[in-house]
């Protein structure tokens, strides 16, 4: 956690909202290069993220905006909240031996695909060539998570050490399993919004 | 000697004052393709036949 030095006069107000926030499941994930941002007021193109046609035009780009689009998750994607990494504590090695808190680990994605063709097993592991990705989560009810930049500028969220699995098989009548992971830095959902895009990502995409 | 990349000019469907943007022929042909495409031609001198854009005439 970056802090201000010297601290501000006074406590930042904590404003009270309304709507509570809440992924829910998060059901496909959409992976471009980072460097790209969502623009509807972008001149000479908008490029709104709730409109398809903005979509079908990054999805067929031949450059670094190009983004593709993972199958349908299998099962058990979950986000692990990096834990604070605690240094002394009840001993001799800080002062007073309280606790210090140092920082923040990064977060963990992890999911499974089933029953997943060799062919997208493959093109999913080139991904893990790529240095700089960014994501977006598709959530259920065709809602979009990303990283708001402006009121009308958005982007994915940076991840790192993305991994996809080699094929798992636990025999008779079970379905084959392929795992991804990657990380999430500390703080990756300070700037988190949730839109409505004007389509279905899981089926017009 | 470097030749011209062939582009095609596209906008977005039933929005009139949309700018047309340039692709290149293969990301064209691409987005076209596209189920459900919410692009279509503004290139006087293109067409496309549901296939791929060619030159009209």
């Amino acid at each position: 956690m970056d802090c201000n030095c010297p601290e501000p006069t006074a406590l930042t107000e904590i404003v009270a909202e309304n709507c509570g926030v809440d992924l829910k499941q998060i059901q496909r994930i959409a992976v471009q290069r980072y460097g790209d941002v969502f623009d509807s007021a972008g001149t000479p193109t908008p490029t709104d993220i709730l409109e398809l046609a903005t979509w079908q035009a990054k999805k067929i780009s031949e450059t670094d905006l190009k983004i593709v689009f993972t199958p349908m998750i299998g099962g058990d994607p979950v986000i692990e909240a990096g834990e604070a990494i605690r240094n002394g504590g009840g001993d001799n090695s800080t002062l007073n031996g309280v606790e210090e808190i140092d920082g923040t680990n990064p977060s963990a994605f992890s999911c499974v695909f089933k029953s997943l063709p060799s062919t997208t097993e493959s093109q999913l592991k080139l991904l893990m060539c790529e240095k700089n990705l960014v994501v977006y989560l598709f959530l259920s009810g065709g809602r979009i998570a990303v990283v708001k930049v402006s009121a009308t500028q958005k982007k994915g969220f940076p991840i790192q050490s993305f991994f996809v699995s080699d094929r798992s098989n636990q025999g008779f009548g079970t379905k084959d399993t392929v795992s991804m992971s990657f990380s999430l830095p500390e703080g990756w959902s300070n700037d988190l919004e949730i839109v409505k895009p004007n389509f279905n990502p899981f089926t017009d995409l | 000697m470097s030749t011209k990349k062939e582009t095609a000019k596209l906008k977005v469907k039933g929005k009139k004052d949309a700018k047309p943007v340039e692709f290149t022929m293969s990301e064209a042909n691409k987005l076209l393709k596209l189920p459900n495409c919410q692009w279509e031609l503004a290139d006087e001198k293109l067409e496309w036949n549901g296939i791929e854009i060619a030159k009209k005439g």
